[in-house]
């Protein structure tokens, strides 16, 4: 978690869950995890998870490979692109929004790399 | 009170407790076909994001593209103008183009007017008309509400689709719009579409489908 306290300015990469309390300026990438933008949340940043909620305010675009979520307190002004899109009763959203459900249904590409010896690697957050 | 027929009214919503859901006579015109379509949709709402519109277009089988303009805070944040160098026509239409933020060469297959026609002057209505002109094509549909005569305020409301012959409805905060332009002067400035159908309603208010 990015504390309320917390300002970065950079690339976050990383393969875990993260919510973001504080200041993001820059970009946010978690391709199989889950992003959580808290209601003190303030980024300007564009942001790629597995699934995006939104409870504070973010200006960038969004990319969710599965949902994305903007909740009632939500405040989003950029561009989401994902195959599910909500908005919560309250919201607010100035932008586009690409749907495409078949997206959803497609499998998602697993790539594993075997390791000599049949060890599977993983990367490791930066 | 709503000057459309109410048919439920709401406990649909959780925030907007005053949020009805109201019968509609030419949604399903302006929606026809898209629930059977298969290739990408293009809409353009001149509102900001609703639950219900994105709800609505979420259903539907094929991709779509969706564009909140959020046109009423492009109105009110405009600057009174320097009366010495006023910002020319063009120079106004280029402004109001970069903020819709339409990508270049879509073809626009609905425009979800709403009632934000009358939160514009008609030379604001005459520069959105240029700015969706070359988004517009042969198949281009628009769906709105007039007025029967220019004297009548239009209650202002922010609207949603509820389903395809269904409209969301919540007073919005403003209780009245700050123009009730006329079905006439709406057709001499937004050039763009034309009234093809109107459906008279309560209190002089007309329910609009516009085509190319």
């Amino acid at each position: 978690m990015i504390g309320q306290s917390i300002e970065i300015k950079g690339t976050i990469t990383g393969n875990e869950n993260l919510v973001i309390e504080g200041t993001v300026d820059g970009s946010v990438t978690l391709p199989d995890n889950d992003l959580t933008i808290g209601e003190s949340g303030k980024v300007s940043a564009d942001l790629s998870a597995k699934n995006v909620k939104v409870e504070g305010q973010v200006t960038g675009d969004i990319s969710g490979t599965e949902k994305v979520v903007i909740a009632k307190s939500g405040r989003v002004r950029g561009n989401i692109t994902a195959p599910r899109v909500t908005l919560e009763d309250g919201a607010k959203f100035k932008g586009s929004i690409d749907m495409d459900p078949g997206e959803a249904a497609k499998p998602a590409a697993k790539v594993e790399t075997k390791m000599p010896g049949g060890v599977e690697s993983k990367q490791e957050a930066s | 009170m709503a000057f459309l027929r109410r048919t439920a009214t709401s406990a649909e919503t959780t925030q907007e407790a005053s949020q009805t859901r109201v019968a509609s006579r030419l949604l399903a015109a302006a929606l026809e076909g898209v629930a059977d379509r298969q290739q990408r949709l293009n809409v353009l709402d001149l509102g900001s994001g609703t639950k219900g519109t994105v709800d609505f277009f979420a259903e539907l089988e094929c991709p779509t593209h969706l564009v909140f303009a959020d046109c009423a805070t492009f109105i009110s944040s405009q600057p009174d103008p320097d009366p010495e160098n006023p910002p020319s026509f063009a120079q106004q239409v280029s402004e109001l183009t970069r903020y819709l933020n339409i990508e270049p060469g879509l073809e626009l297959d609905l425009i979800l007017l709403w009632d934000y026609l009358h939160y514009m002057n008609l030379e604001q209505v005459e520069m959105l008309s240029c700015a969706l002109q070359p988004h517009i094509h042969t198949n281009t549909r628009g769906y709105g509400f007039g007025t029967l005569h220019n004297d009548q305020g239009i209650k202002a409301f922010h609207y949603a689709i509820a389903s395809e012959a269904e409209v969301f409805m919540r007073p919005a905060a403003a209780a009245r719009l700050p123009y009730g332009h006329s079905q006439q002067a709406l057709s001499e400035n937004f050039i763009c579409l034309r009234i093809s159908r109107g459906t008279l309603l309560q209190e002089g208010h007309l329910e609009l489908l516009l085509e190319p």
